[in-house]
């Protein structure tokens, strides 16, 4: 089994590292939130509505008039993320409930739109501070099953709170800041490995 | 567990079909997310282990009464040890909104509940209600449900109430197990911006049904300037009485936790150097009551490297120091995320430590983890990860990891008439 899996590891890595092809890469271009947007998959609605609620303008026109499709872009306005979120981030409100929710569709690189307090290094141990006071903040971005992703899920791939060698030295923090476990691991879940010896998930 | 196994075949069922096109079909809203993993390893026994896990999120919009309907499940099983097929079912609940503004929202079903002094799944119902005056009331009733390993659901019962207002909470929480009360909490506190730079958060609780202070918090978020955001927070804690006495049968946390209270001092900084570059510093300082006392110390600072619009380049660094009366452990945590093109970005991390452990001596600790992501349609992705950790007493353990990932999304493209009128 070992001999394949080599076999078939090496052939991924080689399509992957092959998959580029040539071309500079424009970053600014493709990694910027407006970058996923493709009018053709809006195509549903842009025939309902027209231009106009996503595009602000003083020129009447409809998709399939090109002539003032060409005028309008002229002095055509970006929409705002006001407008995006309209839809795509209105939770029980969006008027297209097919629309999709994930912020990362679009945000590539989430730290763009972090809060400034999810970014003063200590935002592990204090948002549920903020949660507990107003829930609804949290839940402008976020669904319950982000909490769980961290707070319930467990598997050893993904490592989202602790640094992957951590099962070699948490002890060290757990006897300095001991309140901390407790809060998201109960005993069993220690026992698994200091009772077995070993932990397979 | 049955019933877990059919919702979630049900569940995995439903994605897999929603997943195809059905233009033809007027289907409400749906939203979803496949993930299916696999990972090759040898254990510390040198046996194959192939943990097969697979993933299911999938949100069901705009149903009768625009009610919503949510759910989260893993099926998974070890083809290497050939285990059977197990199932860990974390939501599927339905959110009735009681009135059309959802002012109120009746959940019920399995879901997360985190308003009292922990986070939990539970199988519960739930009711929330937001009144025009910015008072809302949550109230709960339902079962917990656990999936750590060697951890098992049992008849526990957990109710609880809060009540927030503009920032300010109050609530209360009962968790009983076995016929006994496990905990019976009040707890009220606030998270508020006193000004546009500076906001202010603290939480006290009460475990009334032993008597006890359990915790106590206040803390400071402040930003000076649009470069800086400092954070400062100091924490009373003392859960040794829930250990203690009747508790003792669980050595670890027993060994481990002190015998009386904790207090925690942290201050955190975050700064912006330039438009490409960051620090930033974490320090926690603990006096914790054990036989006589005890201190801790834990300590991380680090640079963060960002040209993501210029080279598509994150990456960052940071030392890490921790001193307990276990022992010392120093380490350097480094990390980078490069877009390589449009159908391939790279991710890794080294985490490297020497420690000196009380039970072990001096030993290095590290672990590597490199991983590939591709792009195989606009909307799905497949990744490719080798992770390798190195101890001397834990030996090594090298992981092959095989994801793949796909989002899909489809239904109506406007909410049912009869809900408009």
């Amino acid at each position: 089994m070992r001999k394949g899996l080599r076999l078939s590891i090496l052939i991924a890595v080689a399509l992957i590292v092959g998959s580029c092809g040539k071309g500079n890469v424009n970053y600014k271009e493709e990694l910027g939130a407006t970058a996923k947007f493709h009018h053709r998959e809006h195509k549903e609605f842009i025939d309902r509505h027209g231009c106009i609620p996503c595009h602000k303008m003083n020129v009447e026109m409809s998709w399939a008039d090109i002539e003032a499709a060409e005028r309008g872009s002229k002095k055509i306005i970006m929409p705002s993320k006001v407008t995006c979120h309209y839809c795509h981030n209105n939770p029980g409100k969006s008027p297209a409930p097919n629309a999709p929710t994930q912020c990362y569709i679009c945000h590539f690189n989430m730290k763009e739109i972090e809060p400034a307090d999810h970014k003063t290094a200590n935002w592990m141990k204090t948002h549920r501070f903020a949660y507990q006071a107003k829930p609804q903040k949290c839940s402008e971005c976020h669904r319950q099953r982000f909490c769980i992703e961290c707070h319930q899920r467990r598997d050893t791939i993904q490592h989202k709170v602790h640094p992957r060698n951590y099962e070699y030295t948490h002890s060290i923090e757990a006897a300095a800041d001991p309140a901390k476990c407790s809060r998201c691991h109960r005993v069993g879940f220690c026992m698994e490995c200091h009772t077995k010896g070993n932990w397979t998930r | 567990m049955g019933i877990e196994r059919l919702a979630i075949t049900v569940g995995l069922g439903i994605g897999l079909l929603t997943a195809q096109s059905l233009a033809a079909v007027t289907v409400p809203g749906f939203e979803g997310e496949l993930k299916t993993q696999l990972e090759f390893r040898e254990d510390v026994y040198d046996r194959d282990s192939i943990p097969f896990d697979n993933y299911l999120k999938l949100d069901v919009r705009d149903l009768k009464g625009d009610s919503e309907l949510h759910f989260y499940g893993k099926l998974w099983k070890d083809l290497g040890y050939g285990t059977d097929w197990d199932v860990d079912l974390y939501q599927l609940y339905v959110e009735v909104p009681l009135k059309k503004n959802r002012s109120s929202i009746l959940s019920v079903g399995r879901q997360f509940i985190s308003e009292g002094f922990e986070t939990y799944v539970a199988d519960a119902v739930k009711l929330d209600i937001s009144l025009k005056n910015n008072l809302r009331y949550t109230v709960y009733l339902g079962k917990p449900r656990f999936f750590e390993p060697n951890t098992s659901s049992g008849d526990d019962l957990l109710l609880g109430f809060k009540v927030d207002f503009k920032g300010y909470y109050l609530s209360f929480e009962h968790l009983r197990d076995d016929g006994k009360v496990k905990k019976s909490s009040f707890a009220a506190g606030n998270y508020r911006y006193i000004t546009e730079n500076l906001a202010q958060y603290s939480r006290l609780e009460i475990d009334t049904a032993h008597g006890k202070l359990l915790d106590a918090n206040l803390g400071f978020n402040y930003f000076p300037s649009r470069k800086l955001r400092l954070n400062t927070e100091i924490e009373y804690y003392d859960g040794s009485y829930t250990y203690d006495g009747g508790f003792r049968e669980d050595r670890i946390f027993f060994l481990f936790s002190p015998r009386g209270r904790e207090l925690r001092f942290t201050q955190s900084a975050y700064y912006d150097i330039t438009k490409h570059w960051q620090i930033f510093g974490n320090i926690t300082l603990t006096d914790v009551q054990r036989n006589g006392k005890d201190n801790g110390y834990l300590v991380k600072a680090g640079v963060v490297r960002d040209t993501w619009f210029e080279n598509g380049l994150r990456a960052y660094g940071a030392l890490l120091y921790q001193n307990s009366w276990i022992g010392i452990m120093r380490g350097v945590e480094l990390g980078f995320t490069k877009y390589v093109c449009k159908k391939l970005t790279i991710n890794g991390t080294a985490d490297i430590a020497r420690y000196d452990k009380i039970t072990y001596g001096k030993q290095w600790a590290t672990a590597y983890y490199l991983r590939g992501t591709y792009q195989t349609s606009e909307f799905s992705n497949l990744e490719l990860g080798v992770d390798y950790r190195n101890n001397e007493d834990f030996d090594h353990d090298l992981r092959f990891i095989l994801r793949y990932n796909l989002l899909f999304w489809g239904g109506t493209g406007e909410k049912r008439t009869e809900d408009r009128k």
